[in-house]
C-alpha cells in the first residue's frame, strides 16, 4: 500500500524538581515513582522488546531537565529502590489476601506483583539510569530525543524577560547534551506555549524545529495553505513548526471521548490505597494519608458506577487492539481525504503528555506497541520524527503565528487565572532583581559565585509552570504555594544579602543541597544582552 | 470529504469502516445500507462547518499529581526555605500580560513611600488606568478608574494588528501625572477575522483547516478566538 500519512509521535516526559531528603518519605515524590514504575520503564522495555526483535519504530520523546535530574539523582534513586521493594511487599501480601477474599483479583494482584519485581530487576540491570538505555535507542535511530525548557516554564508570561527564557533555553539544551551527549534539534515548548519572537532566539541556540498547537494555523496572522499538514516555518526564522494535530490526538486524550474512558480498561481512581483497612495499609500509604498504592482491581465499567466490575486482562486486550487499529484507520482516513484534494502525503504531529501511557491509562503501553509495530505496507501509515521529516521537506511556507499554548481556550487562561496570577509578581521581580545582580555583581568567582548562581537555580526553579497549573487544578495547592515561596523567598535571601554584600555561607550550603539541580548555571546569564 | 469510492469496496470492507465509524450494528447491515450509513456520514462532513464547540474536555493528564493530599494546606508539612512572600514591592510600577486573544491582566504596584508623598503634596486626587489601544486602522485610548488598594485588573481588548499599553496615572484637579507604564503587549490579529473570504477558493482551504482541530464526533477545540473565526466565516459564505 501507498503511504497515505506521516506520523510524528510526540511523548513529553516532565515531572516537576521535586526532593525532599529533610524527610525519610515525602509523598509528592511518589509523582516520580510512579511514572518511573508506571510509565518510563514499562515503556523502555517496550520499546528495548522492539529493538530486539528487530522491529522498525520511530518515536520522539522529551524529557525535561527537572525530570531527568530527579532520574540521575543518586538519593531519589534508592528512594525509588525503596518504593519499589515496598510495591513488592505488598504485592506478596496482596496475592495472599487475594486468595482468601477476593480470588477475582488474584490475577491482577499477581500481575502488579510481577511487574514491580520486573521492573526492579530492569532497573538495577541498567544501572539506575535508565536514560542512557533512552539514549542508546535514539543513537541508534529509532527514537528522536528533544530539549525543554529547563524547568518547562510557560514562555509566553515570562515574554517580556529575554534574559529568564535565554536561561529557560540554554538550561534545557544544556541539560540534554549533558546527559545524552548531543546536540537536540527539536525543542518541545512547554505546555506548546508560543509567543512571536521565542523563534529567533531557539534559531540562535541552533533549534531546528518546535511543535505549536493546533489552532495555530487557523488563528494565524497570515493565510497559509499547506500548515494544516505540512511542516510550517516560524515567521522570519529557520525553524519549523509542526502543528499538533487535536483530531488525532482527541481520539485518546479527552477524558470525555478518548479511548481511555472505554469500560473494560482499568479504573485509575479505585485503589486499595483507599478501600482496605487503614491497620492493612498504613505501612504502603504515607502515614495516615490515603494515596494510590498502584494496586487497582477495577475496570471503568461506567462513569457513573458505584460498583465497579473487576479488571478483565483479556477483555481490555481485546480492547486495546480495536482501539490501537481505530487510531490508525481514522489517520489513514484524514490522510486519504487529504491526498484526493491535495495531491500531497500529509505529515500529522500527535503529541502527548508520555505519563497519559501506563501510568493514568493502564493499557497505554500496549497501544503505543500496537500502533508503533502496525505494518506501514498493510496500513499506508509511515512513523517518522520530526528531525526525518525535514530531510525530505523541501517547500515550506511561512506562518506568522499568534501567542498560543495547548491549553484550556488556547492561549494563557490556564497560567493566568484567578487562582494563580499572583505568582507573577513575585517570578517577575525576581527575574527583574537577578538581572540587577548580574549587572551589579558581573563575573564573580567563589563563594559569591555560588551564591548568585543559587539565586539564578531558585529563579528557574520558581518559573516552572506546574505551580500555577495545580493551583488552576486545584490539588496539590498547598504544595505548589509553599514551593513558590520557598524558591522567590530563597532567591529574596540572597538578593538582600547580596545588597549588604554579603554571603550567608550556612544558608548557601543548604541551598544548594536542597535544590541540587543544573550543577553548572552561570547565573551571567542573567545579563541583558544589550549589557552584555 | 473526499476518501474512497464506497461503492466500490467489498463487503467486508465497509463493515470494517463501518466498525471503525462506531456503527454498533454493522455486522448485521446489508451492502446497501452500509453503503447509505457511510455515505450520511461524509456527507454530514462535507455539508456544513461544524458549529457547536461541546463542553469537550480536553484536561491534562498530569501524571504528577495523582498521589496529592488534597487542598488542605495545613497537611503539607513545613519545608525548609519558605519564606513569607511581600504583599507589594516597594516600587511603583505596572505590567500587562496576554491572557488570551481578548483580554490582558494587569498588575500593579504603589510603593507606599510613594503614595504618602501624593497625599502630601496632591491633597484629594484620583488614579487610573489608562489604556493604550494602538493598531493600524483603529487607536483608543481610554481611563478605568481604580482604588487605591486596587493591585490588579483585567482589561478587554479588540482583535487587531497592533499594541496595547497601559499606564498608570495619578489625576488631580489641574493636572494629570504619570506613575508608571507598561511595556507594549501585542494584541491578537487574525487572517480569518480581518479578511474577507473569497467564496469557493477559501471555503474549500477552511474547510481543511477544520479537519485538525475538530474531533470524530463533530465537537471543535475549545477556544473562543476560533469559534468567533468559524461565525464570520460561514456567514460570509452563508451570503
Amino acid at each position: 500500500m501507498d503511504i497515505t500519512a506521516n506520523v510524528n509521535l510526540v511523548l513529553h516526559a516532565h515531572l516537576p524538581y521535586v526532593r525532599h531528603l529533610e524527610y525519610p518519605r515525602f509523598l509528592e515524590e511518589d509523582w516520580l515513582f510512579e511514572a518511573l514504575h508506571e510509565t518510563y520503564i514499562p515503556l523502555l522495555r517496550v520499546l528495548e522488546d522492539l529493538e530486539k526483535n528487530n522491529k522498525r519504530f520511530k518515536l520522539t520523546i522529551c524529557f525535561s531537565p527537572t525530570l531527568t535530574t530527579m532520574c540521575l539523582d543518586g538519593p531519589l534513586q534508592e528512594r525509588f529502590v525503596d518504593y519499589l521493594t515496598s510495591r513488592i511487599e505488598l504485592g506478596e501480601k496482596e496475592v495472599v489476601r487475594c486468595k482468601k477474599e477476593c480470588p477475582e483479583a488474584l490475577k491482577v494482584a499477581t500481575y502488579y506483583l510481577n511487574q514491580a519485581k520486573d521492573n526492579l530487576d530492569f532497573y538495577e540491570a541498567c544501572g539506575r539510569n535508565i536514560l542512557s538505555r533512552y539514549g542508546e535507542l535514539a543513537k541508534k535511530g529509532y527514537i528522536e530525543l528533544v530539549a525543554t525548557a529547563a524547568t518547562n516554564a510557560y514562555l509566553p508570561l515570562y515574554r517580556n524577560y529575554e534574559t529568564a527564557i535565554r536561561a529557560q533555553i540554554e538550561l534545557g539544551i544544556k541539560s540534554h547534551i549533558s546527559v545524552f551527549g548531543s546536540m537536540p534539534k527539536g525543542f518541545w515548548l512547554p505546555e506548546c506555549g508560543y509567543y512571536p519572537g521565542v523563534e529567533k532566539i531557539l534559531d540562535e541556540y541552533g533549534i531546528k524545529w518546535v511543535q505549536l498547537p493546533s489552532q495555530a494555523v487557523i488563528t494565524a496572522k497570515n493565510k497559509l495553505e499547506r500548515a494544516d499538514h505540512a511542516p510550517t516555518l516560524i515567521a522570519d526564522s529557520n525553524v519549523t513548526s509542526f502543528i499538533r494535530d487535536w483530531s488525532l490526538t482527541n481520539l485518546v486524550w479527552s477524558d470525555v471521548y478518548g479511548y481511555p474512558c472505554d469500560s473494560d480498561y482499568r479504573e485509575f481512581y479505585r485503589d486499595i490505597g483507599y478501600d482496605l483497612p487503614m491497620s492493612y495499609i498504613k505501612p504502603y500509604i504515607h502515614d495516615d494519608i490515603r494515596v494510590f498504592t498502584g494496586y487497582k482491581y477495577w475496570a471503568i465499567t461506567s462513569k457513573s458506577a458505584v460498583e465497579k466490575k473487576f479488571y478483565d486482562f483479556d477483555k481490555a486486550k481485546a480492547k486495546v487492539l480495536l482501539h490501537s487499529d481505530n487510531f490508525l484507520y481514522h489517520i489513514r482516513r484524514r490522510g486519504l481525504a487529504l491526498s484526493a484534494e491535495t495531491d500531497e502525503i500529509p505529515t500529522y504531529t500527535i503529541c502527548f503528555d508520555a505519563d497519559l501511557f501506563g501510568h493514568r491509562w493502564f493499557e497505554g503501553i500496549e497501544f503505543i506497541k500496537n500502533i508503533l509495530l502496525s505494518d506501514t505496507s498493510k496500513t499506508g501509515i509511515n512513523f517518522t520524527t520530526p528531525s526525518e521529516c525535514l530531510n525530505y521537506v523541501f517547500e515550506t511556507e511561512r506562518g506568522y503565528f499568534n501567542e498560543c499554548s495547548w491549553g484550556r481556550g488556547g492561549f494563557s487562561d490556564v497560567w493566568l487565572d484567578g487562582s494563580n496570577a499572583w505568582i507573577y509578581r513575585h517570578t517577575h521581580k525576581a527575574i527583574e532583581r537577578m538581572q540587577e545582580l548580574a549587572f551589579r555583581f558581573p563575573n564573580q568567582s567563589s563563594l559569591k559565585a555560588r551564591f548568585l548562581n543559587q539565586a539564578a537555580r531558585e529563579v528557574v526553579l520558581a518559573m516552572a509552570s506546574d505551580w500555577p497549573y495545580i493551583l488552576y487544578d486545584k490539588t496539590s495547592v498547598g504544595y505548589a504555594e509553599k514551593r513558590l515561596r520557598n524558591h522567590v523567598g530563597s532567591f529574596n535571601v540572597v538578593y538582600s544579602n547580596m545588597c549588604k554584600n554579603a554571603v550567608n555561607t550556612e544558608w548557601l550550603i543548604k541551598a544548594e543541597r536542597r535544590n541540587a539541580i543544573f550543577p553548572d548555571i552561570d547565573y551571567n546569564i542573567f545579563l541583558p544582552k544589550n549589557i552584555k | 470529504m473526499v476518501l474512497i469510492k464506497i461503492d466500490s469496496l467489498s463487503q467486508n470492507e465497509l463493515q470494517y469502516i463501518a466498525e471503525q465509524e462506531g456503527i454498533e450494528d454493522f455486522d448485521t447491515l446489508s451492502r446497501e445500507e452500509l453503503i447509505d450509513v457511510l455515505k450520511d456520514i461524509y456527507e454530514d462532513e462535507d455539508s456544513d462547518i461544524p458549529s457547536v464547540t461541546g463542553d469537550n474536555v480536553n484536561k491534562r493528564y498530569v501524571a504528577g499529581i495523582s498521589a496529592y493530599r488534597g487542598d488542605v494546606d495545613e497537611a503539607v508539612p513545613s519545608l525548609p526555605g519558605v519564606e513569607e512572600l511581600p504583599a507589594l514591592y516597594p516600587e511603583t510600577s505596572i505590567h500587562v500580560l496576554n491572557k488570551n486573544a481578548s483580554w490582558l491582566y494587569c498588575y500593579w504596584s504603589i510603593a507606599p513611600g510613594d503614595l504618602e508623598s501624593y497625599d502630601e503634596k496632591f491633597g484629594t486626587y484620583e488614579l487610573y488606568l489608562n489604556v493604550n489601544v494602538t493598531g493600524k486602522e483603529i487607536s483608543e485610548k481610554y481611563d478605568i478608574k481604580i482604588d487605591r488598594e486596587d493591585v490588579e485588573w483585567n482589561i478587554s481588548v479588540p482583535h487587531l494588528h497592533g499594541e496595547c499599553r497601559v499606564s498608570l496615572v495619578l489625576q488631580t484637579a489641574e493636572k494629570r501625572y504619570l506613575l508608571a507604564q507598561s511595556e507594549a503587549v501585542p494584541l491578537v490579529y487574525c487572517y480569518w477575522l480581518n479578511n474577507s473570504v473569497k467564496v469557493n477558493v477559501d471555503e474549500e482551504l477552511f474547510v481543511r483547516y477544520l479537519a485538525p482541530i475538530t474531533n470524530r464526533d463533530g465537537y471543535i477545540i475549545p477556544s473562543d478566538i476560533v469559534e468567533e473565526i468559524i461565525d464570520k466565516v460561514r456567514n460570509e459564505v452563508e451570503k
